[in-house]
């Protein structure tokens, strides 16, 4: 089993959870994002009805926005306003902030199709909130909320592990699903975990020096 | 005869607070931003700056010793003119350091109102000349002009030594290859303009559609552009689309770079130029971050030795990478692309 | 519209030629209209490009002073985007000899603003000046505009607001490929495979500029040079009573290559009451689908492109 004291960052966490979890997941950290204090940033799109996808259909997630905050959920009949697509770090950069989108737009790895005013006016809602995730996360739910994400993602991963080593006892060779045995895609979600902890303590040491005040200026 | 070189301040583009704030940290001397109306030329769904917001980011930013402008560059049209006269008012309250401004109406309606406000000449005016700015500087008081993207380096040097104004140019970011504030194109299919509206392609006239991978782009019914699966995507304007013309098919106006001037930062500097605007308004902070950081490095190493500078390889990477159509241009400033 | 009702007077302007045409073809161009038509106003110069004034401006003033002498108003139009010195002294040449001639120039930046009203000399405020505004309106008056032409895109309703309570003359943009953007790039010449630096002129082959196609199909726009014009010609010939009573006082009509003559002779009957604006609006069609070949979604306040019915 793997051993990491670290919180990955919330996109690694989607994507080692299967899909009701996941739109669970998602539902909680954007639930999060619009607690009833950022609610008020959602009204320009009230009413609209969001799609997001992978290229390869093999996840989507229905989002609608109302009165009362954000809704997710797996499979749905309804139409969408505006579908989102792209590989599930692209849809959680978006969601979550982390990324610039134009950037992932420009290099195929999200796509906007059906209203794109309203889909402009998601990603610039997300883009205005002026807080770190992760921070909050660790800092202001404090260490139940993380224990809980993580206790969720270790789960997930043994559950990978035992399915893979169930999958050997029965001398079947699955995993093309990821293009990875399930051992090596764990093994890579590792070191995607450990890298972007590297990522997060950069961040992290970026933020102290943006609160020192004494921020040497460059004079013209 | 010795060159004297000028280290210009880093004009940085903030959509949002997040990015103001990032643009500060990354240390950008100045950040522009607009209010959230059609009274700037980047009125995007969700973009831009409520009142509270503009207070809040001229505070964090003179904490930290950088400047704020306020970007009022549209026309307002002949009824209702107080969104663009109550921005002005406000950015003066609130203590903006500039007001960016292409109507001389509202200059005429700034120097009367708040003569202790700067003035600078927005882009949006297209002054490509001297004999221009020096008219815009006695009759409107104007410290500043940002230079339209379609000037040579010959003729930017010309004009900082012949004007008495500051003068400020695009060095990084989206490349309007057209005299911004003469372009009606965007309006032509669209009905909205920059002019007008302060949006070019408005998001509602947009639709992309992707089939095999192939990517359509298409504005108000019609196909402007068509990318192939593994090509970089651009923004959907107009100057940037696939047309037919003359038996040919392509980029008849612009293939979409981006501008970047790294490469040309000493002749830059050897002209006198005060400011370098980095766009990039409808921009995240990741990019607003990352951009402004190359650029400050950048600046800060030409600034020690102009002759040794050369613009490094990952300085044009990390800028390529975020950069529209993945790829760069030094645009109008060298003759051979024209 | 009932075309027994009489107008105010209307005049007729020739806007100054966009394409890029040798000077004996600009030269008959223009005296032929003094003899087959009746315009009252004769803009001329070149706005779009510095290098198509390779001939200087000696033959220009001749050319102003033979159609001044057809007692018509001339105006000398300058450039919209000059930007080195060459081009900046070519305008001061130009107004100065305005002045001289006791002419009005056009004045399509405000590099020319500042050069006519520091000689005095009266101008026009082109189109590219972006009067959107009375307060606009009100600069233009105070620095010693004679006239005003309105932008393209602005909406006809607008135009009473505009003008307010202000006297000057005010001209409408009223027939002609639209004018819709300049570049420091020529188009004509990419599309030649050529730079600007050496054009060669190729601009002299298309007279009527080059056809730009969308991917699918639908017209679009018409290379000219370093300018990018609708490839629909916009039409307001059946809106000139509307236009007369928002106070426009002259119709600019832009040259093209054929059929000049024909459709001021068209918006003159128009003006005048003489014909109805349905028959007028059939007249400058010449047989044509009118909604196929028109434009005039920016009279109406929509897109550029499009063609409202009345």
């Amino acid at each position: 089993m793997l051993k990491l004291k670290i919180l990955p960052q919330p996109e690694v966490f989607l994507q080692l959870l299967p899909g009701m979890l996941q739109a669970q997941t998602l539902e909680l950290l954007l639930g999060h994002i619009f607690t009833s204090s950022r609610q008020k940033y959602l009204q320009p799109i009230s009413g609209k009805r969001f799609l997001f996808r992978t290229p390869d259909g093999e996840i989507e997630l229905f989002m609608c926005v109302d009165h009362l905050g954000i809704h997710i959920q797996p499979h749905t009949q309804e139409v969408p306003d505006v579908t989102i697509s792209g590989d599930l770090m692209a849809l959680t950069a978006l969601c979550l902030g982390l990324e610039d989108t134009d950037s992932l737009f420009f290099s195929r790895r999200l796509l906007l199709t059906g209203d794109t005013s309203t889909g402009l006016m998601f990603k610039n809602i997300l883009a205005n909130l002026d807080f770190d995730l992760c921070a909050e996360l660790e800092l202001k739910l404090g260490k139940h909320t993380a224990d809980m994400l993580w206790r969720m993602a270790t789960q997930a991963i043994n559950a990978v592990e035992f399915f893979d080593q169930q999958v050997a006892r029965a001398g079947i060779v699955v995993g093309e699903r990821f293009g990875l045995s399930p051992v090596e895609k764990v093994k890579s979600l590792e070191t995607q975990l450990h890298s972007l902890n590297e990522k997060h303590v950069a961040l992290k040491q970026r933020l102290e020096r943006r609160h020192r005040p004494d921020r040497a200026k460059q004079a013209a | 005869m010795t060159t004297d070189y000028r280290k210009p301040e880093l004009v940085c583009p903030a959509g949002n607070l997040p990015a103001l704030k990032a643009a500060v940290d990354a240390g950008g001397d100045t950040v522009y931003l607009g209010f959230r109306n059609a009274s700037n030329a980047r009125n995007f769904e969700g973009l831009n700056f409520s009142r509270e917001e503009v207070e809040e980011g001229i505070q964090y930013a003179h904490d930290r010793n950088a400047r704020v402008f306020v970007a009022v560059n549209t026309s307002p049209g002949p009824r209702n003119i107080s969104p663009w006269t109550s921005s002005i008012d406000i950015a003066s309250e609130l203590g903006a350091d500039a007001v960016i401004i292409s109507d001389i109406a509202l200059l005429a309606y700034a120097k009367e109102n708040h003569p202790n406000l700067r003035r600078h000449l927005s882009v949006q005016a297209s002054a490509g000349n001297y004999e221009a700015l020096e008219f815009y500087a006695r009759e409107f008081g104007i410290q500043r002009a940002v230079l339209p993207r379609i000037l040579t380096l010959d003729a930017i040097r010309e004009i900082c030594s012949k004007s008495s104004l500051e003068i400020e140019i695009f060095a990084s970011g989206g490349l309007c290859v057209m005299a911004e504030g003469r372009c009606w194109l965007s309006s032509y299919i669209t009905g909205d303009s920059p002019n007008m509206n302060g949006v070019c392609s408005p998001a509602h006239a947009v639709r992309f559609e992707q089939e095999n991978g192939t990517l359509d782009v298409k504005l108000d019914g019609m196909l402007i552009n068509k990318f192939a699966p593994d090509e970089a995507a651009a923004y959907p304007t107009l100057c940037k689309g696939r047309f037919e013309a003359g038996g040919k098919t392509g980029h008849v106006m612009e293939a979409p770079y981006s501008l970047n001037t790294l490469e040309v930062l000493p002749e830059i500097f050897a002209a006198g130029v005060h400011g370098l605007k980095i766009e990039g308004r409808q921009r995240s902070k990741h990019y607003v971050r990352s951009v402004v950081s190359t650029w400050r490095e950048a600046v800060d190493v030409c600034a020690s030795d102009p002759h040794g500078y050369v613009a490094k390889k990952e300085w044009m990477a990390s800028l390529n990478a975020t950069s529209e159509g993945g790829a760069h241009t030094t645009g109008a400033y060298e003759d051979d692309w024209r | 519209m009932n075309h027994s009702e009489p107008l105010p007077a209307m005049k007729i302007a020739v806007g100054p030629l966009l394409f890029g045409w040798p000077e004996a073809k600009i030269q008959d161009f223009y005296l032929s209209l003094t003899e087959e038509s009746d315009a009252d106003i004769f803009y001329l110069g070149e706005v779009v490009c510095s290098k198509r004034t390779i001939s200087g401006i000696k033959w220009q003033l001749k050319l102003a002073s033979q159609l001044q002498e057809s007692g018509r108003e001339v105006v000398l139009s300058t450039l919209a985007m000059p930007t080195t010195e060459g081009e900046l002294q070519f305008i001061r040449d130009l107004t100065a000899a305005a002045g001289e001639m006791n002419l009005a120039i056009e004045a399509n930046d405000m590099a020319s603003v500042a050069v006519a009203s520091q000689l005095g000399v009266k101008f026009v405020a082109g189109p590219h000046l972006n009067v959107y505004s009375h307060g606009m309106l009100e600069q233009m008056c105070r620095h010693g505009a004679k006239r005003v032409v309105l932008p393209l895109e602005i909406p006809a309703k607008d135009i009473p607001d505009v003008i307010g309570q202000s006297d000057i003359e005010v001209e409408y943009f009223a027939h002609g490929h639209l004018p819709l953007t300049f570049s420091a790039r020529c188009y004509t010449a990419r599309s030649h495979g050529l730079s600007k630096q050496e054009c060669r002129h190729v601009c002299f082959l298309n007279p009527d500029g080059i056809e730009m196609h969308t991917l699918d199909d639908h017209d679009f726009a018409t290379i000219n040079g370093t300018q990018i014009m609708s490839h629909r010609p916009f039409t307001a010939i059946n809106y000139l009573a509307e236009l007369a009573g928002f106070g426009v006082r002259t119709l600019r009509i832009s040259p093209q290559a054929s059929g000049m003559s024909e459709t001021l002779r068209h918006f003159r009957a128009a003006a005048d009451g003489a014909v109805s604006a349905e028959e007028a609006l059939q007249g400058v069609a010449g047989g044509r689908n009118i909604s196929e070949t028109f434009c005039n979604g920016y009279y109406h306040g929509r897109q550029g492109r499009v063609w409202v019915e009345t």
